[in-house]
């Protein structure tokens, strides 16, 4: 007989356990009994894991048993999907079978000899789809040479993305009147779908309805066809829905959960509230999905948790918490802060529609009230004021980042001497700070100031008979410094490294002698008398002028142009991005379209470049939030950069992003920034409400004040004042458009030796901290509190009109009303201070240290003397110098 | 746990007090401490005579330095320059003509010794001819020495560059350090960490910068910092008095390693400063009461009262003489002058430069006779790379030069080797020879390591073991070996 060693061991044993018991006496071999046939192996099938996620590749996993014999096996089995229709099925492109070593399954799940178990895994494909998760029913099915257990079907769930919270996308909303109808009420949605895309989370509040609420509904637009009821016992509150589980369930027109989905995505549902007045509806929200946008972490927020991320908020973006703006966003916010995404969101929206405050136009006007200056010595003082007192505060703060990364600087005396220029520069920059990086490259490019400050004004192509050749300066700097920077990186900032595992250069020297061909034949566009008037056109290539230092500048202010008979317009070969090589053809040279065209050409590449949007990214985080963002973070913030910088998406995904928005940071040792010595003083300045008697406004006969009566007055707040403050600027060490070269006052890399190095961390703003700039700095704030700050080029004013000086009335206030003894009121004094000029950081985290050297130091000053009393002034100065206070997180 | 900065400098200093005498070793302890290895043993304890400043004057932007030192005469290089220098060539009668002790070295079949600094340097001019100044010809960061058809791939070998040449951040950095790919640390703070022997004060140290943060003075452990001073001097504290000094005081000491890092590390930068100011207002204080006119000696030498570099080379002046039994020995300055990118306007902003500068060092070095200590301070000026030999327009005054490699530095003091030209000077033509692409971008034909090394050596490093500070040493020739010709310091 044949003998399989499976069998054989099988026989073996059964002939044991049959000698055992059989037998007896004699023994004669025809008393062996018949073998028995060997019984079939019995196949089950054991769940291990059910669920399986795209997004992470996790695979689910089967196993698959035997019992009895031995054998090789070939398993039949079929798959399925889910049986209600509704429900997402998975289908053969979702996934793949495959046996432990990755190699497929076929038609039959094979088992080896001997061989116990296996395991199945089911491998989730990647597709750019949003799908919902989608069901594969795998039953086993009968064939030869063996037999099936009880257990013999399981059921896969394919999900795109697990249900963690950063896996939630986000869709907003903005309540607004139908179509036809007028009425004051407003409101927000939010809907949080989570990761598998299976439910979401709806809120929304609404005020303000005209006429009494009958009724609402979800619907589908643009048809209006009622996909789900909301109902009544679903609402908080008159007018509120609060974490409302919506499952996608198909209504309407819709027979699946995938249609609902789809339609989801595309915006088409919209959340529609009926009145009594408004039966088809009077306001409406439609869900849209805003990709940039995280939303927060979902633990309880406390009141003060809610409270601290407020002012986090508008310190990250505004140049410094006041109560007032305080209070506006938390009348806003639900107690829990729920809501908080979108109040900000809408805060942010509302800073892109308001018109710009022009640097330019304030330099003006105060060039006009002090006419005895040579104004280019001046440099740009209306940043101060502007930091104060501008209400389009995120735009003004999103230039000055801008301002660090496109640097031109008043330190080198040809900017200084063109001082109308410098405004009309910072315009140029704060016109594009919500447009598109791409058309800000452009407009700096064709800014003479940047022509003047990088070399390439008159430019010009190379002349080979006398040996000359274009400036390569700006051409190296668009590269190094403004777009994409010395290596290729991954869309998270990371170092791609080449097969010698060495970054990859993006340029080499060669590209950009290449490039500074492109940026030939730039010159002034106008030409003007020293006051301005009699503008003409230029025609001359070599024109370096249009008035002496204190003049009206008129060409600086306005975009050079291409004298095509200096710009060379042979081929140029540029640099690579994704594996080709941007060349630019030769054109005829006849035309001046062709220049323009050609730089555009040049300029959509460097933007659209892969490794420009997470340079830029990490640049702009850096600015705002964090030194050290996450490789995510960054990567979530290249991506609503896109190609060609849409920087409205951008302010949006790094304010709004989790890692800028999650309270418990505080606790951090390594999270976020170290102030700039300017930041740190705009937000003393604004929180004590620095002022002069120089008003913006009109005069103010009840005090001192005196009018300057400025045209765009109703950009500022009321009460601005013209904020001079000459030397002080010098004394902290950082002037806005005053670096001391292109590469701005730090390097994005630098990283201070000693713990900070020894991990990694970066922090650029260290770069300014040393023992000379830091006694210079206690002085500055030691002369601003005591004596006010007078700058001396003041005439025709009095130096009581000009002086700056900071209101303590809040402060003393704070003192006065904390009910208690002097503890108790220092407690406050110092708490309210934490509160605007450190999100409440040392209370937060129960700092022992400077929270209590303060109070204590508080607790017994006088509050005698005026203006600013003893008191105040060290409470003030020891907000402004210390340690924790420094930090932004 | 409350840090005190002091705390691990004293107990070290109390440590290496107890320990005996070393031997020179032949390579660098790798270990936490480091420093043991190096040390000469009968100069670990120095007398207070056995004081050796380094005063690194980085100039900033890249120097047109071959309009520094430029060649005169009838001979085939001055021809050279003048037809590749074009509209920014200067003539020959307004240059300073240098006597050189020696034939100068230049690429090529060329001979001569004919050469002259830019016509505000006469002051310079003067220094080089009296010997008290060196030029260190055609240096520039390098990795290992190249030829310009290895660098145009023409010979199909793969060879070391250094890392992004031509850009200013990256070449300053490697300048100030070595042409490699990541940053370990200075040179300046390396060769610190090394003499730490000799710097015994714990209160304030050895590495000072006029110049803010810099690479040069970045040390391999973190454990020394720099120290920063203000143009002029330290910058006393305003009404930090009563109830605000105290305060101050209090909140800075209370932060402890559970703080945040960077409000640790301000905290560190406050306790230095404090720290310091004592013994750095009493150093002033001792200069200033010395004798030495300080204010007068600078403006005789003409340097005007705003000039930057004039006042930082002032404030180094009083900090050498206002020095004390108790200072450290090897100080090390890191002073810098702006303004050298001159990408247009070159030969107006660059004139301006070197009057500016030829009246700074004039000034500093006449302070340094005057205090008697020319013989232990060494200036070294250089800069980041030299520019293109051709412009980069054709109108005289507004053309400039662009982002070169190999330029021309300057060493000065009692002890170097002056009135000659050390390294090689390049036959100034192009697309040919030392130039790399046609613009007359030079190839060095010593690596600016080569010239550290020799003030590491005069500082007190032994010869066989500068390799250890300058890794790519090990690709060139000693700079010690007989005719290397770059030792620019005089054999004593």
């Amino acid at each position: 007989m044949r003998i399989f060693s499976g069998h054989f061991i099988v026989l073996v044993v059964s002939l044991f356990g049959l000698s055992a018991c059989g037998g007896g006496g004699g023994g004669a071999s025809d008393n062996i009994p018949p073998m028995a046939p060997a019984p079939a192996p019995e196949i089950s099938l054991l769940v291990v894991q059910s669920q399986a996620y795209e997004g992470n590749q996790n695979s689910a996993e089967l196993t698959i048993n035997r019992t009895g014999s031995a054998a090789a096996l070939s398993i039949s089995y079929v798959t399925a999907g889910h049986s209600e229709p509704s429900l997402g099925s998975a289908s053969s492109g979702d996934y793949e079978m495959l046996y432990e070593d990755g190699s497929a399954i076929g038609s039959t799940i094979n088992l080896s000899q001997n061989q116990n178990s296996l395991t199945i895994q089911v491998r989730p494909l990647v597709d750019n789809q949003r799908e919902i998760p989608e069901t594969l029913t795998l039953t086993l099915a009968t064939g030869s040479g063996y037999s099936l257990s009880e257990n013999i079907s399981a059921e896969i769930i394919i999900s795109e993305a697990t249900n963690d919270v950063s896996n939630s996308r986000l869709f907003l909303g903005t309540f607004k009147a139908q179509d036809g109808i007028s009425t004051s009420a407003s409101g927000l949605l939010s809907f949080i779908l989570q990761g598998d895309n299976d439910k979401g989370t709806l809120t929304y509040t609404y005020a303000n309805l005209g006429t009494q609420r009958t009724d609402q509904h979800l619907h589908l637009s643009p048809s209006g066809t009622i996909i789900h009821d909301i109902k009544d016992e679903d609402l908080q509150s008159a007018g509120n829905v609060s974490d409302y589980q919506w499952d996608l369930a198909p209504g309407g027109i819709f027979t699946t959960k995938q249609q609902m989905l789809d339609a989801l995505f595309d915006g088409e549902f919209y959340i529609n509230v009926h009145s009594a007045d408004f039966p088809g509806g009077e306001i409406y929200a439609p869900l849209i999905f805003d990709a940039s946008a995280e939303p927060p972490e979902q633990l309880p927020l406390s009141t003060a948790d809610v409270d601290f991320d407020i002012v986090r908020f508008l310190t990250q973006a505004t140049f410094g918490a006041t109560p007032e703006d305080y209070s506006e966003l938390r009348s806003l916010i639900d107690i829990d802060g729920d809501n908080r995404q979108q109040v900000y969101e809408l805060w942010i929206e509302q800073q892109f529609a308001m018109p710009a405050t022009s640097m330019l136009d304030l330099d003006d006007h105060i060039y006009a009230l002090f006419p005895s200056y040579n104004h280019a010595g001046l440099k740009p003082e209306s940043f101060w004021s502007i930091a104060s007192f501008a209400k389009d505060q995120l735009r003004q703060r999103m230039t000055f980042a801008l301002s660090e990364i496109m640097v031109i600087s008043s330190q080198d005396s040809k900017i200084r001497q063109r001082a109308r220029g410098i405004g009309s520069y910072w315009d140029t920059l704060s016109n594009n700070a919500f447009g598109s990086y791409r058309q800000l490259i452009e407009d700096v490019t064709m800014h003479p100031m940047m022509g003047v400050y990088l070399s390439h004004l008159r430019n010009q192509k190379a002349n080979e008979a006398e040996g000359t050749f274009p400036d390569e300066n700006y051409a190296r700097e668009v590269m190094q410094l403004f777009t994409f920077g010395l290596v290729h990186r991954n869309q998270d900032g990371s170092i791609i490294l080449g097969q010698d595992d060495l970054p990859i250069a993006t340029y080499d020297n060669e590209t950009i002698q290449n490039l500074a061909r492109v940026f030939t034949g730039l010159a002034l566009s106008y030409r003007s008398d020293n006051d301005g008037t009699n503008v003409k056109e230029n025609g001359s290539f070599n024109r370096t002028s249009c008035g002496p230092a204190n003049s009206a500048h008129y060409c600086w202010t306005q975009p050079m142009k291409f004298f095509p008979s200096h710009h060379d317009f042979g081929e140029k070969k540029l640099f690579t991005d994704n594996g080709e090589q941007l060349v630019i053809s030769a054109s005829s040279g006849a035309e001046l379209s062709e220049a323009v065209n050609e730089l555009g050409v040049v300029l959509d590449g460097l933007i659209d470049h892969n490794t420009t949007a997470p340079f830029i990214a990490r640049r702009l985080i850096q600015r705002f939030v964090t030194s050290n963002p996450s490789r995510d973070y960054i990567q979530r913030v290249a991506i609503a950069f896109g190609e060609t910088g849409d920087m409205q998406s951008v302010i949006k995904a790094i304010l709004l992003d989790q890692e800028a928005r999650t309270p418990s940071v505080a606790n951090s040792a390594t999270f976020g920034k170290f102030k700039e010595p300017l930041l740190q003083l705009t937000a003393v300045m604004r929180l004590f409400q620095a002022n002069s008697r120089l008003a913006l406004g009109a005069d103010d006969e009840d005090s001192d004040i005196i009018g300057t009566n400025y045209q765009y007055v109703n950009h500022f707040a009321t009460g601005a004042t013209i904020i001079k403050l000459g030397n002080i600027a010098t004394a902290v060490g950082q002037q806005a458009l005053g670096a001391p070269s292109v590469f701005n006052f730090f390097s994005p890399d630098y990283s201070p030796a000693g713990s900070l190095a020894s991990q990694g961390l970066v922090a650029p703003e260290l770069t300014l901290v040393t023992e000379s700039q830091m006694y210079s700095m206690l002085n500055g704030y030691h002369q601003f509190l005591n004596n006010g700050v007078v700058n001396y080029r003041r005439q025709p004013f009095t130096k009581d009109q000009v002086r700056v000086s900071l209101d303590t009335s809040g402060l003393n206030a704070v003192w006065d009303n904390q009910i208690g003894d002097d503890t108790a009121k220092a407690t406050a004094v110092v708490d309210y201070i934490d509160f605007y000029l450190n999100s409440g950081k040392l209370k937060q985290t129960d700092n022992k240290g400077t929270r209590q050297e303060l109070i204590t130091t508080i607790q017994s000053a006088a509050c005698v003397s005026e203006p600013m009393c003893e008191r105040s002034n060290l409470a003030i100065y020891g907000a402004a110098t210390a340690p924790e206070f420094q930090i932004q997180q | 746990m409350i840090r005190n900065c002091d705390d691990h400098i004293l107990s070290r200093r109390a440590f290496l007090r107890k320990t005996s005498s070393f031997a020179v070793a032949s390579s660098l302890a790798t270990n936490s401490l480091g420093l043991m290895g190096l040390l000469n043993t009968s100069e670990a304890l120095a007398s207070a005579d056995d004081y050796k400043a380094l005063v690194f004057i980085f100039l900033n932007g890249g120097n047109d330095s071959f309009n520094m030192v430029v060649p005169r005469g009838a001979g085939q290089l001055r021809a050279n320059y003048a037809l590749n220098r074009g509209v920014v060539a200067l003539s020959e009668g307004s240059l300073n003509g240098l006597n050189l002790q020696s034939a100068a070295n230049i690429y090529g079949d060329i001979d001569s010794s004919d050469f002259g600094f830019h016509g505000n340097c006469s002051n310079m001019a003067d220094m080089f001819n009296s010997q008290e100044m060196a030029v260190l010809c055609n240096i520039g960061n390098l990795t290992a020495p190249i030829t310009r058809d290895q660098y145009l791939g023409n010979t199909g070998e793969s060879i070391i560059l250094p890392p992004r040449l031509f850009s200013h951040s990256d070449q300053q950095r490697q300048f100030q350090s070595e042409p490699t790919g990541t940053f370990n640390y200075g040179w300046g703070g390396r060769l610190s960490e090394l003499l730490e022997s000799y710097n015994n004060n714990p209160l304030v140290s050895p590495l000072i910068s006029l110049a803010g943060r810099n690479p040069f003075q970045v040390t391999l452990e973190g454990e020394i910092n720099s120290y920063t001073l203000g143009d002029t001097g330290i910058v006393p504290l305003n009404g930090f008095t009563g109830a605000r000094s105290s305060m101050v005081t209090n909140y800075m000491t209370s932060i402890d390693t559970s703080s945040h890092l960077m409000a640790q590390k301000y905290a560190d930068i406050f306790d230095s400063a404090r720290t310091a100011q004592d013994i750095i207002e009493s150093t002033f204080n001792t200069a200033e009461s010395s004798g030495v006119n300080f204010d007068e000696i600078f403006a005789s030498a003409g340097v005007s009262a705003d000039s930057d570099i004039g006042n930082r080379l002032k404030t180094v002046a009083k900090m050498i003489k206002g020095r004390s039994e108790e200072s450290n020995k090897r100080p090390i300055y890191f002073v810098e002058m702006n303004g050298f990118d001159t990408h247009a306007n070159m030969l107006p902003n660059h004139s301006d430069q070197m009057t500016e500068l030829n009246a700074a060092i004039k000034g500093f070095r006449d302070t340094l006779y005057e205090q008697g200590d020319f013989d232990k301070v060494l200036t070294y000026m250089g800069s980041e790379f030299g520019r293109t030999i051709t412009p980069n327009g054709n109108d005289p005054t507004s053309s400039g030069t662009d982002h070169g490699w190999g330029g021309n530095a300057m060493a000065f003091g009692g002890m170097v080797d002056g009135g000659k030209l050390f390294g090689t000077y390049p036959d100034l033509l192009v697309n040919q020879g030392l130039d790399v692409d046609g613009r007359g971008r030079f190839i060095p034909t010593n690596s600016s390591s080569q010239c550290s090394a020799v003030i590491a050596n005069w500082m007190g490093i032994a010869e066989g073991d500068v390799n250890q500070i300058f890794p790519s040493l090990n690709n060139f020739p000693s700079s010690f070996s007989q005719n290397s010709n770059i030792n620019f310091i005089k054999a004593s």
